[in-house]
């Protein structure tokens, strides 16, 4: 009578055992697929935010390349800084 | 417990076992036809529900100068659309948009009163408008992503490069070439999203992959700026139709700067005529005057028919061929062969077209890529007219001498002029020097490509040195002069043919200009035709003035020290017509003894250069102003390769 008793005391930690490792693995199931879910918001995020410097980074090269446009920069020289084009004999060549 | 409780319990035990199984049957069977009847089926319209694929545009690749500088690029602007059934009171939100666009209302009125479930408003705005739109919140508008081309530099280069339509293709010029890689393709992406539509990943490989491309031009902005600056003057000045300069690397072919007038700002091409866009450097042609002496001289000092030196009659101004009198602006007489060019004689070109023989002459223009396309990459190339030589009058072969009965395109007539002043190659023109990726790597390279030779190095020299003479000051184009760098070129001016009269107008023609420089080891070549010039039409008096002033300003930009300095600068005088105004304070500074490093303190940069070159020093210079300091100090002995550190600071 001991003995059957004793192996069903051995049996119902068996079946907890396994219920506990079941419900760790669900819990880590869970607890994965939620943390797969943030990522992927962070990177869809993150990727959106790249193309948009992306962007951002165009439009400052096109502002760039529009203030350094030669006919601009001679109009700013000439007007606003009274500079003038230099005279054959003021130039000098380096060696 | 009695036996018939006993056998009620078992009873009742056996239903609910019957019960459960039942119950558990139909789940099995449920189970059974969702996951192996219907399985598939339904696994694939669960995916639907939260996979999608996301479609983007590639942006138009940026087109680059030959230094790296961004000639036409792409961003992304906002366009407006509206779902007009959405929209209930479109009186109210017409005048609101209209007046935030600055467009017509009823325009926007109309496009809301569409049929149609989806229309534009305006494709592009600006985000001034962007911000005022947002700002009114009409139900039943929005915004969507476009891409826009921009040309930053406008009409600088605007003839070579084109432009793109609103859908971002290729309508004319480089665009129009080059749109395959400019264009891109669509990107397709497998993505997972939320109930709300929100990304979560982009998942898998892309589907199909195909960025643009980038071109790297061997125009310089810079150089194309000039080029386009002072043709745009001559063009006003001289009254002309139009103009072309074209400035070209003659060793390559590499074309540094196009320049057509009339011009257009590409970024808003719809404001201009078609006939505006159109490069003329490539599509148009003309007869090529004068200028083709330069080649019957390449030819007939190439066969050996005749030196520089030798001595021709040019019958004192008037020549007979035929019915036909030939005339020269002069009544030359003897002159030689490096004269008759100098002065520009037809009659003196009949002659050495005569010793030439009209055949072989016919052959070298062939040689020299007359009558042919030059194979630049470019759309619309003409290749000119070049009749063959058994089908040409007499007084056509005679004519042919002096540049009549052949139509040129002044790209043709630049790369001729290229092919003697690079000892005889000629080349053939490029616009694009590579594709590059989005990385920057060169997915194709394009490199120099002699087409033929046409003339050996020595004729080449020899045309040269007689091309010279032309822009002395007794030669057709003194003002074809650039201070301090030697000048090789000819003159044409070209008579038009009267397109109602068939015959040659006397009050139309090209004006001309075609060289290099410097003239012994020449870096440009630069051809400038106007067309139609008003008052005095000659090509060294309108078109020669362009040369000198894009050649002094190019070589300058390329750093080509001069080949000698100017006469006055040489005699240390000052050039009178241009005072120097010297706006700095003037520094006594101390004697400076010989063979000892000067003190340089209160100087600009300018002149503390001028001092160490003639003491044979190198310089460090930091800063900019006037020298404060000075390593080492002034009176130390100059010893050999002394390294001489100034530092500058802006005066007070």
């Amino acid at each position: 009578m001991k003995k059957g008793r004793k192996g069903s005391v051995k049996l119902f930690h068996f079946f907890a055992i396994i219920l506990f490792l079941l419900l760790l693995a669900g819990i880590s199931h869970v607890w994965v697929s939620f943390e797969r879910t943030h990522i992927g918001y962070s990177l869809s995020q993150l990727k959106k935010e790249i193309v948009q410097i992306e962007e951002y980074n165009r439009k400052l090269k096109l502002e760039i390349a529009s203030l350094k446009s030669p006919e601009r920069l001679e109009n700013k020289a000439v007007k606003e800084f009274d500079l003038r084009y230099p005279l054959p004999k003021q130039i000098v060549f380096l060696p | 417990m009695n036996i018939k409780n006993k056998r009620w319990i078992r009873i009742r035990i056996y239903i609910t076992g019957i019960c459960f199984f039942l119950v558990f049957l139909l789940i099995f069977l449920r189970a059974y036809q969702l996951q192996i009847l219907e399985g598939s089926q339904l696994s694939s319209l669960a995916k639907k529900s939260y996979t999608g694929k996301l479609t983007l545009t590639s942006q138009r690749g940026t087109i680059f100068d030959r230094n790296g500088k961004e000639l036409a690029l792409s961003i992304e602007v906002d366009s407006l659309y509206c779902y007009p059934k959405k929209i209930k009171d479109k009186k109210t939100a017409a005048t609101l948009i209209a007046r935030a666009l600055d467009i017509d209302k009823r325009d926007v009125l109309k496009k809301l009163h569409s049929s149609r479930s989806f229309a534009w408003i305006k494709r592009k705005v600006t985000p001034e408008q962007l911000k005022k739109i947002r700002e009114l919140n009409i139900t039943g508008t929005g915004f969507i992503k476009e891409s826009r081309r921009y040309y930053p530099c406008m009409e600088t280069g605007a003839h070579v490069i084109g432009f793109a339509s609103q859908d971002n293709r290729g309508l004319e010029g480089i665009e129009l070439q080059y749109n395959w890689f400019l264009e891109g393709k669509e990107t397709r992406f497998n993505r997972i999203h939320d109930a709300l539509g929100r990304s979560l990943v982009f998942d898998g490989p892309r589907i199909e992959k195909q960025e643009s491309f980038n071109l790297i031009l061997t125009l310089d902005k810079d150089i194309s700026y000039k080029a386009q600056k002072a043709l745009r003057k001559a063009v006003s000045r001289s009254r002309a139709r139009s103009g072309v300069c074209i400035v070209m690397r003659p060793q390559t072919g590499e074309i540094l700067a196009m320049a057509v007038v009339p011009e257009f700002n590409p970024n808003i091409f719809w404001h201009s005529k078609p006939f505006e866009w159109r490069n003329r450097a490539i599509t148009d042609c003309f007869e090529p005057g004068s200028t083709q002496k330069t080649f019957l001289l390449a030819g007939a000092l190439e066969e050996g028919v005749i030196s520089p030196e030798t001595v021709l009659n040019c019958e004192k101004g008037e020549y007979a061929i035929g019915n036909f009198i030939i005339h020269d602006s002069r009544p030359y007489g003897m002159l030689k062969v490096s004269e008759i060019i100098k002065f520009s004689s037809n009659i003196g070109a009949i002659k050495i077209g005569q010793r030439l023989g009209a055949e072989r002459f016919h052959y070298y223009l062939k040689r020299f890529g007359f009558g042919e396309q030059t194979g630049i990459d470019f759309p619309g190339e003409r290749k000119g007219i070049l009749r063959p030589i058994r089908n040409t009058s007499l007084i056509g072969k005679n004519t042919l001498c002096f540049g009549q009965g052949i139509s040129v395109s002044p790209l043709q007539l630049a790369m001729a002029f290229g092919a003697i002043a690079n000892g005889g190659h000629l080349m053939r023109p490029y616009l694009v020097k590579s594709i590059v990726d989005q990385k920057g790597k060169a997915i194709r390279n394009f490199y120099p490509f002699i087409r033929r030779d046409v003339i050996s190095s020595e004729t080449a020299k020899k045309v040269r040195g007689v091309l010279e003479g032309v822009v002395r000051k007794d030669g057709t184009a003194p003002k074809a002069e650039i201070k301090g760098y030697s000048v090789a070129g000819k003159t044409g001016t070209a008579q038009k043919v009267d397109p109602i009269k068939k015959i040659y107008s006397n009050t139309k023609f090209v004006a001309i200009f075609g060289g290099f420089t410097p003239s012994d080891s020449p870096a440009l070549v630069i051809l400038v035709a106007l067309d139609e010039p008003k008052g005095i039409p000659y090509g060294g008096i309108v078109a020669a003035p362009v040369f000198s002033d894009v050649g002094y300003w190019t070589l300058n930009h390329l750093n080509v020290v001069p080949s000698f300095p100017p006469a006055r600068w040489r005699a240390g005088q000052q050039d009178l017509s241009h005072p120097i105004e010297r706006k700095e304070k003037i520094v006594a500074l101390s004697p400076d003894l010989p063979g000892s490093i000067p003190n340089l303190k209160g100087l600009g940069v300018r002149d503390v250069l001028k001092k160490a070159k003639q003491l044979g020093l190198k310089v460090v210079v930091k800063g900019s102003g006037m020298v404060v300091e000075q390593v080492p100090e002034p009176g130390t002995p100059i010893e050999k390769d002394r390294l001489l550190t100034v530092i500058f600071r802006p005066p007070c």
